[in-house]
């Protein structure tokens, strides 16, 4: 076991998401233990963790109402403002969790599920190439960047890699200081 | 506080102590909730006889929810242990015991001797006396790799910090929201004030 998280305990986390569903089915509810959901009557919104949500899917019991971010002009107009900014735009910290989730167990319910997976994609794309050229620029001086908004799946890329490198960073300036 | 935001707690815990170098604090108030409601969520689930379709597609979703949140508590006191190994003569040298519960210092102290015992037979005893010791008070010795107290970690700040003086002489301004890899010894004293998160 590694001491660190991993993309499947990303994943875990993510499931703990609310999404929307419409229930086919009638039922009083159900107390779980991590909390009470119900009740449930057919054609009636509701919010459940999203592994429920996919539960219930794979049982054909519902239907999922895609999170808001998850729209071709939504996503299209966000892939826009990450491009001119040169910060990360903000999003679902969990956005690609949630989303291939979704695009695996419930694409039928996702309008345009073909363009919104590559628009993510293209999205996570853009995102990534953002920090490796924030990387370049990083100097001594000019070390501690601001990631705010930074994604799940962009910390996991970055976490092997850049906490090490800031550590020889540090521990060369130490040493540099100490001649 | 509910079961509902205690798990939530958990889930932070364990987020926490994946990240942080050093033993935390045993969150024991939250383990001991979350395991009582494990059990007898469990004998409940084993005591409903299955006679309708809907009564097992009920029990299959109290079941998925059980098997979740073991998965949370087992990850929890997994990660504790796999540091507690790793750590094992650290905690024993600046007296982290009481950061432990009571099985995990009973883990230790087992774990502690039969560690000693192997360094002894396979070379302790070869050497000269003076080298022996392996827990000076100094801490020169310590046979772990310690804790790097100045490790880089990614922090979300929970509440405005503020100006925030970097050991590169730079100086940030965090805010709510805010994410900063940051050495761990110089943030330290956020976490208790549950001022930012380690994610």
């Amino acid at each position: 076991m590694e001491n660190e998280i991993t993309l499947p305990e990303s994943e875990f986390f993510a499931e703990n998401t609310k999404i929307t569903i419409i229930p086919n089915f009638k039922h009083a509810g159900f107390q779980i233990l991590s909390g009470f959901y119900g009740p449930l009557r057919p054609s009636v919104a509701i919010e459940v963790p999203l592994w429920l949500g996919v539960f219930l899917k794979r049982q054909q019991k519902c239907r999922i109402i895609p999170p808001a971010w998850m729209d071709l002009q939504v996503l299209k107009d966000k892939f826009e403002e990450e491009r001119k900014k040169e910060e990360f735009s903000e999003l679902d910290f969990y956005y690609m969790e949630v989303s291939s989730l979704l695009l695996a167990h419930a694409k039928e319910d996702i309008p345009n599920h073909v363009l919104i997976c590559r628009l993510i994609q293209d999205l996570q794309d853009l995102r990534t190439s953002k920090i490796r050229n924030s990387l370049q620029k990083i100097t001594v001086e000019n070390l501690y960047a601001n990631f705010k908004d930074i994604a799940s799946i962009e910390l996991q890329a970055i976490r092997r890699l850049l906490p090490a490198t800031y550590d020889s960073i540090d521990y060369m300036r130490k040493t540099e200081n100490n001649d | 506080m509910s079961l509902a935001e205690e798990i939530l707690q958990l889930e932070a815990a364990l987020r926490r102590e994946k990240v942080c170098p050093e033993i935390l604090n045993f969150e024991s108030e939250l383990v001991n909730k979350v395991v009582t409601a494990i059990e007898s969520k469990q004998k409940l689930i084993n005591s409903i006889t299955i006679e309708t379709i809907e009564q097992q597609f009920e029990t299959q979703i109290y079941q998925l929810d059980l098997d979740r949140i073991k998965y949370l508590l087992s990850n929890y006191l997994r990660t504790r242990l796999f540091k507690i190994q790793a750590l094992a003569f650290t905690i024993v040298i600046t007296n982290k015991a009481d950061m432990l519960s009571r099985k995990e210092l009973a883990f230790l102290e087992k774990y502690y001797i039969i560690k000693t015992n192997l360094f002894k037979k396979s070379f302790l005893l070869k050497i000269p006396e003076e080298f022996r010791s392996i827990d000076h008070e100094d801490h020169s010795t310590s046979p772990d790799t310690e804790p790097e107290m100045n490790k880089h970690v990614f922090i979300r700040a929970l509440d405005t910090i503020g100006n925030c003086k970097l050991p590169n002489g730079q100086t940030a301004n965090i805010n709510k929201d805010d994410i900063y890899l940051l050495p761990y010894s110089l943030i330290k004293p956020l976490i208790e004030l549950k001022k930012i998160d380690l994610i």
